[in-house]
């Protein structure tokens, strides 16, 4: 038995079979295609026939040993394979685009996998799951590397250096228990999926991503920062008990509405970056969505997403909230995010950098694909926009006369365009001394108090030899929040907070005092923090018996 | 050319393997068979287009086919959607 340490960033308990993940997936995307197109386009030709060559041994082995409608399953795929309209989208990647085959491929199956995770329904959602099989199928044999295809069918614990979003979204699976990463980031997108997943998941563990560890039994505690390898007999069956335990008491949310004295109401929003995510905002009776992270659709791609594409994630998102708002933060992309598409040089220093806002007004043909989008998909419930990083009124001028075209645009077109209002998210020093003017245009302020902690304390908050300092209860930050929250109630337009510190109890009833009534966190934080409102503080079914 | 209509009785609507097996019957024939839904209209032969209509149960779909092989095709299209959709 190996025994070792990491950091949890998802709490809980799992085991299961290692399976190793190397990430030479992602790593290959970025390497120049230097052959002609002719040759790639042969080479995508060969490696489909190899895959389809694959897909009939499997259909062959199901069918003997599952049986006739298992391996229909490995014939409905090698169709996909074979299909015109993917063959399409991988010969226009080749040719126009001067993509490489193992480029083309994984681009190609992004492309039709968005369409059918655009759908309203589950069955359908599910389909991306299929090209994302085929496309890594490809990409294996393109690759050269004889490696599993599929996720396990048997409980499995994902152990990689790093991990995309993407990659963990198509290993994906019932079986899937926890994610052990060597490197990994507690800021990082990965850590907000895995914790909306609800797998738990260790980061900086000291165990190395190496091959020779697959399918050694692993055990895992997060709340403890531990794992084990090769666990003994008593150790594993007190994990598995106590994972079984674990799911029967989780009691479910409580769904009860919270008020102060004054009978104000508190609101609770939730904080996602994926339309997968809306099931877990429902099930922890969120008020609304106070943060959607509109990256999720251009991450780790060679070419933008479309606006039917866009306008499909809205609308689903729109539709799913049955009315209740949601908030569409606009693109906030920079040099540290894996987005291809923008082709963006590398920084020294990417938090400073062309991103979010500034990087969205530079290129506004991909911001208006995005601004149209979402006026569509604001016909189908209450969404509204929220701009980041600002540092100027002007930013937030050419936003909304940006959308007074896009929104013109459309309504020539003959659509329905209802009124979209436009927030400020107040997440950068300038922003704050300057809240009094913004608050005379935005409609709304939301507070980003992860970022605003890192620029108000010259803290990089991804530096592991300074998260001691990262305190986003720093007082320095808390006179920003007061002042935000005074330029919000002189122009009588709300204000809600939505980094770190809204799901932080140990300061909830403080930004209560200073007059915050919305908060807005990842839905794993919703039942502790309900919790504390209903024990500690502001618990009532009426606001006629409040304390 | 002939056109006809069909509602889907499936409770799981086209899920991928009844399409597979839609798609096979159709690329059997020479005619062209096309798939109309709402505003969408697609090739039935190929697949992912096929999938991409996110056909439910009660989506009324129509059918058009031409071609020197229509009839043959019609009959079998027809029955197979009774049968299995």
């Amino acid at each position: 038995m190996y025994t070792g340490k990491g950091f949890g960033i998802v709490e809980g308990k799992a085991t299961g079979k290692v399976l190793v993940i190397s990430s030479c997936v992602s790593a290959n995307i970025v390497v120049e295609n230097t052959n002609s197109p002719s040759f790639e386009l042969e080479r995508f030709y060969k490696a489909r026939s190899e895959a389809g060559v694959q897909l009939q041994n499997l259909q062959e082995q199901s069918a003997s040993s599952l049986g006739k409608d298992q391996a229909a399953i490995f014939e409905a795929q090698t169709m996909m394979l074979m299909d015109e309209d993917f063959e399409e989208v991988v010969r226009e990647l080749i040719i126009k685009k001067d993509l490489s085959a193992i480029q083309a491929v994984k681009a190609g199956g992004e492309k039709i996998a968005a369409i059918f995770l655009g759908m309203e329904n589950e069955q359908m959602r599910s389909k991306a799951a299929d090209i994302f099989d085929l496309s890594r199928r490809l990409h294996t044999i393109l690759s050269g590397q004889p490696a599993s295809v599929f996720p396990p069918e048997e409980p499995f614990i994902l152990l990689a250096k790093d991990l995309s979003p993407g990659e963990l979204m198509q290993w994906r699976s019932p079986q899937l228990q926890g994610i052990v990463l060597s490197g990994g980031s507690a800021h990082s997108h990965l850590a907000i999926l895995a914790a909306a997943m609800k797998l738990p998941c260790l980061i900086s563990a000291d165990i190395e991503s190496d091959k020779t560890y697959e399918n050694k039994i692993l055990a895992m505690d997060a709340s403890a920062g531990m794992f084990y390898l090769d666990p003994d007999k008593a150790l594993l069956n007190r994990f598995i008990q106590e994972i079984k335990r674990e799911k029967i008491k989780k009691p479910a949310t409580d769904n009860r509405p919270f008020y102060l004295k004054t009978g104000e109401e508190i609101e609770i929003l939730a904080n996602i970056g994926s339309p997968e995510e809306l099931d877990s905002v429902l099930e922890h009776h969120c008020q609304g969505i106070g943060l959607f992270r509109s990256e999720f659709a251009y991450l780790g791609r060679l070419d933008f997403p479309s606006e039917e594409e866009l306008f499909q994630v809205y609308r689903r998102l729109a539709l799913g909230m049955q009315g209740r708002k949601v908030v569409i933060r606009t693109l906030d992309i920079g040099a540290d995010k894996d987005a291809p598409c923008f082709g963006l040089a590398r920084e020294e220093n990417p938090a400073l950098g062309n991103r979010g806002i500034r990087l969205c007004l530079q290129r506004q043909d991909v911001f208006r694909t995005q601004l149209r989008a979402i006026c569509r998909a604001a016909a189908f419930g209450n969404l509204m926009l929220m701009v980041p990083m600002l540092i100027s009124l002007d930013e937030l001028l050419q936003v909304k006369g940006l959308l007074l075209e896009v929104q013109e645009e459309l309504r020539q077109e003959g659509l329905e365009i209802p009124e979209l209002p436009v927030g400020a998210m107040i997440e950068t020093p300038a922003a704050v001394m300057l809240s009094e003017a913004l608050a005379k245009e935005a409609a709304f302020f939301s507070i980003g108090s992860n970022d605003l902690t890192q620029y108000t304390l010259a803290v990089d908050r991804q530096n592991p030899a300074l998260a001691a300092l990262y305190r986003q209860s720093h007082p320095a930050v808390f006179r920003m929040l007061g002042e935000v929250m005074r330029a919000a109630k002189a122009a009588q337009i709300p204000c809600s907070i939505c980094g770190e510190l809204a799901h932080d109890i140990a300061h909830t009833r403080e930004l209560a005092d200073m007059g915050f009534r919305s908060f807005s966190m990842a839905p794993v934080f919703v039942p502790a923090f309900k919790k504390y409102l209903s024990e500690q503080y502001l618990q009532s079914a009426s606001p006629n018996d409040t304390i | 050319m002939i056109q006809f209509e069909y509602t889907i009785t499936d409770p799981l609507g086209i899920h991928a393997r009844p399409a597979a097996e839609l798609v096979k019957t159709a690329t059997a024939y020479r005619s062209s068979i096309s798939i109309q839904y709402r505003e969408k209209e697609i090739s039935a032969k190929k697949m992912i287009a096929l999938m991409s209509l996110g056909l439910k149960q009660s989506d009324k779909i129509k059918l058009s086919i031409q071609g020197e092989d229509e009839i043959e095709a019609a009959k079998e299209l027809k029955h197979f959607l009774q049968e299995k959709l």
